[in-house]
C-alpha cells in the first residue's frame, strides 16, 4: 500500500521536472524575421546597410548589413520607415585627418529620399516577411 | 528487554523491503534532470562574478569623477580642443582621472615624457612610445570582453583601448524623435549632443540640471579585438576627436544599429556592427553602450550611483537620462 503511494508520488514529480523545463523555452523579445533583396538602379548594392524605424511607440531602430543584395533583419511588428546607406570611394581624393596618414575619401551615393529624409516606409507584419527594395537615382 | 528491542528491529527491516529498479531509475532520472538544470547556472555564476567586477569598475571611475571634481571644481573634458603645435593633443577624460584612480606615477611618467617618436615629435599622444601608451589599466577593462587588453583605435596599434567610456548625450529629443537622432560626437562638432561630456567642455555638478540621479556619467562598449582604426570606443591614445571618447544615448543598449566612427576595427563583429565614417562619406560620429553581459550594459550615473540598464529600456527614457538638462520624466528603469 505504501509502495503504490510512493509510486504515483514518484511518477507526478518525474513528470513535472521532465516537462517544465521544456514549457519553458521559446524566444520572447517580439522581433519578427524580415528578409529580401536591395538593388540601386537595376543592380544588388554589393555592400550597406538597411534600417527600420517603427513609427510608432518607442520609435526604436533595427539594422542590418546587406551584402550581394541580400539583408536579413529582425524588426519590431508595425509600421517602419526604412533607411538605406551604401559607400564606395572616390577616385584619386585622399585626404591628412591624422598626422602622416593620407586616407581615401568615400562617399554615400544612395540619394537622401532613401535614408536621411526617407520616403521609404513598410509595414512589418508579424509573421516572416519578404521585403524587397528597388532604390533608383532619379 | 535487549531481546525484544531486537526482534522489533529486525521486523522493521523486513516490512520496509526495497525499491524497484524502475523506481530508481526514475529517482536517477529526477536527479540527471535537477543537475542538468544547475550546471548551467553554475557556468552562469562565473559571468555574474564578471559582470559584478565590471560594475565595480564603473563605480571607482565614478568616484575618481568625483574626487577630480573636489580638487579642480569641474569635470573632466571629454577631450581636449586640438590645436597645432600643442603637446598632448588628444588628450582625453581617461588622461584626466589617472592620478584620481591610483595611477599617480602613471599620470606623472606621462605628463613628463618629452622625446620624439620616429621622425616626428611627442605632439600626439598616439605617438607617445609603447611604454606609456600602451599599458593597460585594470580599472578600464570590463572581465567579460575577451578582446582586453586590446590596442588600437588610434591609427595604430600601441595605444591602450579600454572598454569605458563618458555619455556625450541623447540629442534633442523633441526636435528629431524619428531621424538623424544621432548626434555627431565628431571632428567638427559645435553642437551640444546633451550630455555631460564633449570636447573641451568642463561641465561642473551644477551643469547636470535633471539632477545626478538622472543623468548618465559612463557606460561600457564592446572592443572589436586589436586595431589600428580611429575613433572605437575606449582608443583614449589618439581617437579620442574620432568619436573613442564617449557614447551616445540616441539607441538603446546593444543597439542592431551600427556605430559610425571614422574608422572601425571590424565592420563585422559579432553584434558590434561599425560603419566606417570616413571611407564611407557618412556625417557624424557616434558609439552606442555595448557588451558582453547577458541583456544589458552597466552604467554610472552622475551621482556616482552604478546601475545595470536592459536593452529593453524605453529609448526615450534612454536618451533623456544621457542628457543632462532636456527636463524629461525619468521613470524606472
Amino acid at each position: 500500500m505504501q509502495i503504490e503511494i510512493w509510486r504515483k508520488w514518484l511518477l507526478v514529480a518525474a513528470t513535472v521536472f521532465l516537462v517544465a523545463p521544456i514549457a519553458g523555452c521559446g524566444s520572447s523579445d517580439g522581433l519578427v524575421l524580415v528578409s529580401g533583396t536591395v538593388t540601386y538602379d537595376g543592380a544588388p548594392i554589393p555592400e550597406g546597410t538597411i534600417q527600420f524605424r517603427a513609427l510608432e511607440g518607442d520609435q526604436k531602430a533595427y539594422a542590418a548589413s546587406i551584402v550581394d543584395g541580400k539583408y536579413e533583419a529582425r524588426v519590431e511588428p508595425g509600421p517602419a520607415s526604412v533607411e538605406v546607406r551604401a559607400s564606395r570611394f572616390i577616385e584619386g581624393k585622399f585626404v591628412e585627418s591624422n598626422p602622416g596618414e593620407f586616407d581615401q575619401v568615400g562617399e554615400m551615393y544612395i540619394p537622401e529620399k532613401y535614408n536621411s529624409r526617407t520616403e521609404l516606409k513598410v509595414t512589418v507584419e508579424s509573421d516572416k516577411l519578404d521585403e524587397n527594395f528597388d532604390l533608383v537615382s532619379k | 528487554m535487549q531481546l525484544l528491542k531486537l526482534e522489533s528491529e529486525s521486523s522493521a527491516v523486513d516490512r520496509r523491503g526495497g525499491f524497484t529498479l524502475v523506481e530508481l531509475l526514475v529517482v536517477i532520472a529526477i536527479i540527471g534532470v535537477m543537475v542538468g538544470l544547475l550546471l548551467p547556472a553554475v557556468q552562469a555564476a562565473r559571468e555574474a562574478a564578471r559582470r559584478m567586477q565590471c560594475s565595480n569598475n564603473n563605480k571607482q571611475i565614478s568616484l575618481a569623477m568625483h574626487n577630480y571634481h573636489d580638487a579642480f571644481k569641474t569635470f573632466p573634458y571629454g577631450h581636449k580642443l586640438e590645436v597645432a603645435g600643442q603637446t598632448k593633443r588628444r588628450d582625453c577624460w581617461f588622461h584626466r582621472v589617472l592620478p584620481f584612480i591610483e595611477q599617480q606615477s602613471y599620470y606623472d611618467a606621462y605628463d613628463q615624457v618629452e622625446v620624439t617618436y620616429g621622425q616626428f615629435p611627442a605632439e600626439y599622444i598616439h605617438r607617445l612610445p609603447v611604454e606609456i601608451a600602451g599599458r593597460p589599466v585594470d580599472a578600464f577593462m570590463c572581465p567579460s570582453d575577451p578582446s582586453g587588453p586590446a590596442r588600437g583605435g588610434n591609427g595604430s596599434t600601441t595605444g591602450f583601448k579600454g572598454n569605458y567610456a563618458v555619455c556625450a548625450g541623447g540629442g534633442n529629443p523633441t526636435t528629431a524623435i524619428i531621424a538623424n537622432i544621432t548626434v555627431p560626437i565628431n571632428y567638427d562638432m559645435t553642437v551640444d549632443a546633451g550630455g555631460m561630456f564633449g570636447r573641451q567642455l568642463a561641465r561642473r555638478f551644477r551643469d547636470c540640471v535633471d539632477g545626478t540621479s538622472n543623468t548618465l556619467m559612463l557606460s561600457e562598449g564592446m572592443l572589436r579585438g586589436t586595431a589600428a582604426a580611429w575613433g572605437e570606443l575606449g582608443g583614449y591614445w589618439g581617437g579620442a576627436p574620432h568619436g573613442s571618447f564617449g557614447f551616445s544615448t540616441g539607441e538603446t543598449p546593444n543597439t542592431t544599429v551600427p556605430d559610425r566612427v571614422y574608422s572601425c576595427g571590424s565592420t563585422t563583429w559579432r553584434k558590434a556592427p561599425c560603419e566606417n565614417g570616413f571611407a564611407g562619406g557618412l556625417p557624424g560620429r557616434y558609439n552606442f553602450a555595448r557588451s558582453y553581459h547577458a541583456g544589458g550594459v552597466n552604467t554610472a550615473l552622475c551621482d556616482g550611483s552604478v546601475r545595470f540598464v536592459s536593452d529593453s529600456v524605453e529609448r526615450q527614457l534612454w536618451r533623456n537620462l544621457g542628457n543632462r538638462d532636456e527636463g524629461g520624466i525619468i521613470g524606472e528603469f
